[in-house]
């Protein structure tokens, strides 16, 4: 087990380095950059002062001055590897945007997205396996018809649509829950309660829109392996041994269901903490999709590349958890 | 003296897209303490629904049990509360599958699966008594090593061993009736041969009524007192084994005798089958059910249901001409 996991994290790094070399080749190609950016800004500026004048806003040297500050002066290999080093010695940059360590920028929003993603997976999780092993047991009953309908409603509108529709029905037009952000502006002026209150608050909408999506494939995944588990040969033998259905779905069927489970937890954990952009964008709450969305549409590539660091580093990390949680439950895997 | 079992008239049906149809008709046969009952028949021809419908396993709420009465010790199986059913399975009347390989729970040790049994039925019983009988039933079915495998997980045995931890299980709790059903198909010839003996000698050691169901009639020989012989959900043939085997009466118990490959014949010989197709379930013709197969086929046969009659004493056969027909000049 422990080499096995060893050889897993020894596969991380190649994996890692493919993934941030292919990005960071892609921030070089295409056009636009920091560098850009400011031209043209300064060169906004220019024609706000003084018509006419034309020309370059700023001159050569100004411009590889620029360059060299962010590093695009070498050439793309080159730079990789010195970003690279940095990266290794935890540093990853300054914001091109905002003059501030990608790090920090991205040390306030991870939690508000890991916020998120833990409730997601929680509820996701507490509620998808219990209905899916009901509907399992009482398939093609009217329960099962009723959430099936629901669960696919929610699975087919996508996840930005109903982010929209619940922010029209209950925040606009209702006004149960406030339009967007992650706390209100008193926040800092209420009480414990009043905070946990205000956080509910602003937490109903996003959460759902999230749950929304997950709901389905967790629980058809929980449905489908438990039925297939139920009309396997060895609950006949359980059932033939003297137990009763439900001890036979409990101690039999059960841990075999969740193998798939399992694989799918450790997975989505790295995907959830990142949280989505769009329905961070659509609430406006300022956490890591929104970071990550923001930066590439300004072309911040220091927080592009700090962004894609840690949630490739969390996607690794969080399909070798789903190994090691799988090995738990299935004796069959055992690490050689 | 009543039978151990006692199956009287069975009739089970299934509910399909297509409509009920019946698996089994009409299927009587007892079992006494200490003798083996082969039922034998191709594949669906309800040999495994019969065995299914004795434990009332058969599958819910698709299967049903529509007419007869299955007596163990006299009692009627189908009054039984489920309770007193859970108290039946396992404990009086056992079962080993086909399937090793898919019959034993993957993700729970071979020790496990045989001490729930035990949990389950002797609950007074303690953890360390558990575990001791466990053992020793293991070395009873010829397990090596049995502390070890206690311990071992499924995919760690061989086909041969899972299937003898599948009778260890069946005989945890010495019961008084053995439903094999095709324990041997799986296995190849060597562990076969190995497993009926087992089965053969913890019979003797037990006592207890062992039904076995096969597809293989040399099987069927080797370890059987009385034959039923089924075909498309009905008994064709009930005799005991040596009348059986001497003179089959039912023209299908000849065809499945006559297509047996035989050694003195002369290599590459073309094997005999009996022509034709079982008839589907949803669409069984009047009369008698081989009537398409049969060569001695008459109009009679087409109208009319052959009842099981005795041919001679004990040995049953359901066929119309079956006094008729010369064996003997064939």
């Amino acid at each position: 087990m422990g080499k096995y996991l060893f050889r897993r994290f020894l596969l991380m790094i190649p994996t890692f380095l493919g993934i941030t070399f292919m990005v960071f080749c892609i921030t070089r190609i295409v056009p636009g950059g920091p560098v850009e950016k400011i031209l043209a800004e300064a060169q906004m500026m220019n024609q706000g002062r003084a018509s006419g004048s034309g020309g370059a806003p700023l001159s050569e040297d100004q411009i590889n001055e620029l360059k060299a500050y962010y590093g695009l002066d070498k050439p793309m290999i080159e730079a990789y590897f010195i970003w690279l080093g940095k990266v290794l010695k935890l540093d990853l940059g300054v914001s091109s945007r905002y003059s501030d360590p990608v790090w920090d920028t991205i040390k306030d929003r991870l939690p508000i997205s890991a916020y998120f993603g833990i409730m997601t997976l929680l509820i996701t999780h507490l509620v998808c396996i219990p209905l899916g092993i009901v509907k399992a047991i009482k398939h093609n009953s009217t329960l099962d018809n009723i959430t099936s309908i629901g669960v696919f409603v929610g699975y087919a509108v996508p996840a930005y649509v109903v982010g929209i529709l619940l922010l029209v029905w209950f925040g606009s037009g209702l006004e149960w829950f406030p339009m967007g952000g992650f706390t209100g502006d008193d926040f800092e002026d209420l009480d414990f309660w009043g905070k946990t209150k205000d956080l509910m608050n602003h937490t109903a909408l996003p959460l759902a829109t999230y749950l929304a999506g997950d709901f389905a494939v967790k629980t058809f995944l929980m449905k489908n392996t438990l039925m297939d588990n139920l009309s396997a040969d060895y609950i006949r033998t359980a059932l033939a041994k003297g137990l009763s259905f439900p001890k036979a779905v409990w101690k039999h069927a059960m841990r075999n269901s969740l193998i798939p489970m399992a694989t799918h937890f450790g997975q989505s954990l790295g995907l959830f903490l990142m949280g989505s952009f769009l329905v961070e964008q659509i609430y406006n709450i300022d956490g890591m999709g929104l970071l990550g969305y923001e930066s590439i549409v300004e072309r911040d590539y220091p927080v592009v590349m700090g962004v894609l660091v840690i949630s490739s580093l969390l996607f690794l990390v969080g399909n070798i958890l789903g190994d090691i949680l799988v090995a738990l439950v299935d004796p069959r895997v055992r690490f050689q | 003296m009543t039978s151990l079992l006692e199956v009287k008239n069975l009739k089970v049906s299934f509910e399909t897209e297509q409509g009920r149809v019946t698996a089994v008709d009409d299927v009587s046969f007892s079992l006494e303490k200490g003798k083996t009952l082969g039922i034998v028949g191709e594949s669906g021809c309800g040999k495994s629904v019969t065995a299914m419908s004795i434990l009332r396993l058969l599958p819910k709420p698709a299967g049903n049990i529509d007419n007869g009465e299955i007596l163990f010790n006299g009692k009627n199986i189908r009054d039984l509360s489920i309770h007193d059913m859970f108290q039946i399975r396992g404990r009086k009347i056992s079962m080993i599958f086909q399937e090793p390989m898919t019959a034993l729970n993957p993700v729970k040790s071979v020790g496990k699966q045989i001490m729930e049994v035990y949990e389950l039925h002797f609950p007074e019983m303690s953890k360390e008594d558990r575990k001791r009988s466990a053992i020793e039933t293991f070395e009873m079915v010829g397990i090596p090593a049995p502390d070890r495998r206690l311990r071992e997980y499924p995919h760690q045995l061989s086909g041969g061993l899972r299937q003898r931890v599948m009778i260890a299980i069946a005989l945890a709790c010495k019961p008084d009736i053995l439903i094999a059903d095709e324990p041997t198909t799986a296995l190849d010839v060597t562990i076969q041969a190995q497993i009926l003996d087992l089965i053969k000698d913890l019979q003797k050691e037990i006592g207890m009524g062992v039904i076995f169901i096969t597809h293989d009639l040399g099987v069927v020989a080797q370890v059987c007192d009385e034959i039923v012989v089924m075909y498309a959900g009905r008994i064709a043939e009930r005799a005991n084994v040596f009348d059986l085997f001497k003179s089959p009466q039912h023209p299908y118990t000849h065809g499945l005798l006559g297509s047996i490959p035989r050694l003195e014949l002369a290599p590459k010989t073309k094997l005999q089958t009996i022509e034709g197709m079982v008839p589907s379930l949803f669409d069984m013709p009047q009369g008698c059910r081989f009537q398409n197969r049969c060569e001695f086929v008459q109009e009679v046969c087409k109208s009319k249901i052959p009842p099981l009659e005795a041919f001679q004493g004990s040995h049953l056969v359901s066929c119309l001409r079956s006094k008729e027909i010369e064996w003997s000049d064939r």
